[in-house]
């Protein structure tokens, strides 16, 4: 009888094809799966493969030298990598899964030879009987809904919000325009009031910007277009912006400062 | 007592039930009812996310619906050797799932943001070993982070969503490598049962499976043991290989675990010739001598910043001890209310009473198995688990010394090893007396539970045991904490500065902001942050550091690693917030700086503006 050997040979594929996949791919669920074959799956495998040829050893020892060995591989794999001074990018991690599934794979078959047949022809089909099928289902929808409830944000009745305010030089410099945003984190939409205040001057630069929650706005100011400035700013001056909230008076609600520079 | 039933019983009993169309299989029901036992904890997390108060009632029915079950099932004669491991596995994935319940968005334990740190620097930078401002000795044990980072790279993953693949690889790595090893030993019964007990670890839920060098490290060194005692009894040559590979991952992800394994494999070496037996077992000592080799060349070579991280940590530890038994320091006080900056809370009487008495119901258990084990021939693998037993309760004794606490929680995710299977050999679950057949299976399933429910309470404070409003949803919106919502402006706006911020806010910038911080008592940012006047001191500690950027955070929760990731909530659902003195803010504004990022509590000064 011929020897077989199908669980080398879809490995085999499998890595080379996720090789490409990672190689090619954007990004998203394809090249992580991709990903999770060629670095989390395969080279385990094929190294058990290697030095346990079919019968040796238990299935719970297989499976405990497929695990070690995956995380082996990338763990160590990433020191000897870099000690080579090739940067641990893209192709390196996939040439280095590749390698040693690739290698594993050759060393697995050579051992096996004509005695370690691996043939999923003669596999039976699993039998799953109607009541462990629908547990199993029903297994499945309780973690997706685990899942799902897990990872949705939800209202916290008591949580305090809050909102952000900050002021920094534009690209252009200190001395030639700043940029002043507000995000709000408030558990509702927001009316604020912007003032920029150089020294006794002050200049309302927004009378009302609403802003619903997780939402931001953003200004950009050139400098000669603020309070008292013209022609031109003294170096050292202190700009402060001053965000006030509608539905209270009062004290600024928050507060952000910045020198201007030398022009 | 009963006997136990052969193996091949169990398999022709399996037999029968697949062939008969009507009965269902044990391990789909068990399946479903792991999988609504999360469901449930997820349910508990989501109330508590969203500020409703949860009953921890609900939280202890999940997670009594995942353990108790498979517990169960495992003490039972019934079920085949691959049944008992996928249970097993069942219940690791099971448990981790929970951890996952609690952070389902994001990293959020002090130690999980600094290993992100270094996963994203590796990512960045295509290499290894950048550096950690706030560990410095972390970038230098980088198994776990390259193998994140691999994941990251190749994936296109971030890195929370790798860090809990590999995490979870390493899960499921504990559970498999704890069942070799004792089966090897004890046959499958025992086990499982022996791993099973392992997960009632006090550390076993939350902090070792948190994103840490540990979580990996702590699997590899169980499955290399593994490994070591499988090629003891076989010799196969083939075993080389993952005890050498798995030595290898051990040695360059987590210096503590290295130096333990290179212990245990000295200590498997030397334990016939205590033993006075002559074995026809090989002796471990060349897989010993490669490990202290590997651990010595490693230290000395690459990660020699471990030696100065170590040190303090076990002088304090030896101190600590003589202090409290001289009297000279009060014993650290057991279930401490834990202070969140803005509340105390205490541990319920209820749960305090079941943590302690899990403690002589595992020292009963213990003994019974130990008894078990001395009477069927102790072999030096025996003897080296049953010492690891005894010593577990030996550390016990070091929660009681506040500096040794440390010490003594980080040695029970090894020691616990041992009463795993001491436990598992105990045999309680063959007394069947005739009227309560099922006695003894119930009985240890129950000191299981127990157990489990003692380690978790031992382990994590209560307060924080579900998860906290991290993100939350308000009129549609998505909106994060503040001190979040700091990192990620820090990423946006001024990435990759120097900033000197509160312990608990750092991680954030270090992580989400990319930025080198400064923080803690070393040098003193902490005392620079939290003083209400400006000393020539911090003006040199800021100066000599080159740091630019100062976040503070007008709430204590800033400095207080476990809360400060969270929204701060209104009186009288939690305390009032804690403020620290205005003028420890104010200063870095009147000593020239400008607010450059104001948020309420936090505020970024500019120390340099106009540059």
């Amino acid at each position: 009888m011929r020897a077989r050997h199908d669980d080398l040979l879809v490995v085999a594929i499998l890595s080379a094809t996720s090789a490409v996949g990672i190689l090619l791919l954007p990004g998203g669920v394809p090249r992580f799966c991709c990903a999770a074959v060629l670095l989390l799956c395969a080279p385990g495998y094929a190294l058990t493969a290697a030095l346990f040829p079919p019968g040796s050893v238990t299935g719970a020892v297989r499976l405990l030298s497929c695990v070690l060995l995956a995380i082996a591989t990338l763990a160590t794999g990433s020191v000897l990598v870099h000690a080579t001074t090739v940067p641990l990018g893209r192709p390196a991690w996939t040439t280095l899964a590749l390698a040693v599934t690739a290698a594993a794979c050759v060393v697995a078959f050579r051992r096996r030879g004509a005695h370690g047949t691996v043939s999923f022809a003669g596999l039976a089909r699993p039998r799953v009987r109607r009541l462990d099928a629908v547990l199993l289902v029903l297994a499945l929808v309780a973690a997706s809904a685990g899942v799902a409830i897990s990872r949705t944000p939800l209202p916290a009745k008591e949580a305090l919000g809050y909102t952000q305010l900050w002021m920094l030089p534009g690209v252009a410099g200190p001395g030639d325009e700043v940029v002043i945003g507000i995000r709000s984190a408030e558990k509702r939409s927001q009316a604020y009031r912007l003032e920029l205040v150089a020294g006794e001057d002050r200049r309302v630069i927004q009378a009302r910007i609403v802003l619903a929650p997780g939402r931001q706005y953003q200004q950009r100011l050139r400098l000669p277009d603020a309070p008292a400035l013209s022609p031109e700013p003294a170096d050292g001056t202190i700009l402060t912006a001053e965000l006030y909230r509608l539905d209270r008076v009062g004290d600024p609600y928050r507060r952000v400062t910045i020198k201007v520079a030398s022009r | 007592m009963t006997a136990v039933a052969p193996s091949g019983a169990s398999d022709a009993a399996e037999i029968a039930g697949l062939r008969s169309p009507r009965r269902m299989h044990p391990a789909a029901l068990l399946v479903f009812l792991a999988t609504l036992g999360y469901l449930i904890c997820v349910v508990a997390n989501a109330l508590s996310r969203a500020t409703l108060a949860p009953s921890p009632l609900i939280f202890w029915a999940g997670l009594g619906l995942i353990v108790v079950p498979i517990a169960f099932r495992l003490t039972g004669s019934e079920a085949s050797v691959r049944e008992r491991l996928f249970l097993v596995c069942l219940l690791g994935l099971g448990l981790y799932a929970v951890k996952l319940a609690r952070d389902p968005f994001a990293f959020t334990y002090s130690d999980e943001l600094v290993h992100a740190y270094n996963a994203v620097a590796i990512d960045r930078h295509e290499a290894l070993y950048s550096s950690n401002p706030i560990l410095p000795a972390t970038p230098y044990y980088p198994g776990l982070e390259g193998a994140t980072a691999a994941l990251m790279k190749t994936g296109g993953l971030s890195v929370f969503s790798a860090g809990v693949l590999v995490v979870g690889a390493a899960r499921l790595l504990i559970m498999i490598a704890l069942f070799v090893l004792f089966d090897r030993i004890s046959g499958p019964r025992v086990a499982g049962i022996a791993a099973a007990v392992y997960t009632a670890n006090a550390n076993y839920l939350y902090f070792d499976a948190q994103f840490s060098y540990e979580s990996l490290a702590l699997p590899v060194f169980i499955a290399v043991l593994a490994c070591v005692v499988l090629w003891r009894r076989s010799r196969r040559r083939a075993l080389w290989v993952p005890i050498v590979m798995g030595t290898a991952t051990v040695v360059v992800t987590h210096h503590l675990s290295a130096i333990a394994l290179a212990v245990t494999l000295t200590v498997l070496c030397l334990t016939p010739f205590a033993l006075r037996r002559r074995t026809t077992s090989a002796n471990p000592w060349p897989f010993a001598l490669l490990a202290v080799l590997m651990v010595a060349t490693w230290t000395v070579f690459v990660g020699n910043a471990v030696i100065d991280y170590l040190a303090p940590v076990f002088e304090g530890a030896a101190e600590g001890v003589k202090t409290t038994i001289r009297g000279d320091t009060p014993p650290r006080a057991l279930f401490k209310p834990v202070q969140t900056g803005a509340s105390t809370i205490e541990v319920p009487l209820l749960e305090r009473i079941l943590s302690l008495a899990a403690v002589p119901v595992l020292a009963a258990l213990v003994a019974l198995g130990l008894r078990q084990v001395w009477r069927r021939r102790l072999g030096p693998v025996e003897l080296l688990l049953a010492l690891a037993a005894l010593a577990y309760f030996g550390t016990l004794g070091l929660r009681l010394s506040p500096t040794a606490w440390e010490v003594g929680n980080r040695a029970s995710g090894f020691l616990f090893v041992g009463v795993g299977f001491a436990v598992g050999c105990s045999r309680l679950e063959h007394w069947a007396p005739r009227r309560v057949p099922h006695a003894g299976r119930v009985l240890l399933t129950g000191s299981i539970a127990l157990a489990l429910l003692g380690g978790v309470v031992a382990g994590w404070p209560a307060g924080l045991r579900l998860s906290q409003p991290l993100v939350i949803e308000a009129q549609g919106g998505r909106i994060e904490s503040e001190s979040l919502a700091m990192g990620n402006w820090l990423a946006e706006w001024l990435p990759e500065r120097r900033f000197a911020a509160p312990v608990g806010d750092a991680r954030w910038a270090l992580v989400n902001g990319r930025a080198t911080v400064f923080t803690g008592s070393h040098p003193d940012i902490q005392d620079t942050l939290f003083i209400p006047a400006m000393a020539p001191w911090m003006r040199e500690i800021l100066r000599d550091n080159n740091i630019r950027y100062v976040i503070t955070d007008r709430r204590f929760r800033g400095a207080v690693p476990a809360r400060s990731p969270y929204f701060s909530l209104r009186p009288p659902f939690e305390a009032e917030e804690i403020l620290i003195e205005p003028y420890a803010v104010k200063k870095f504004e009147d000593q020239g700086g400008v607010r450059v990022f104001d948020s309420g509590h936090i505020v970024i000064f500019d120390r340099e503006p106009g540059l």
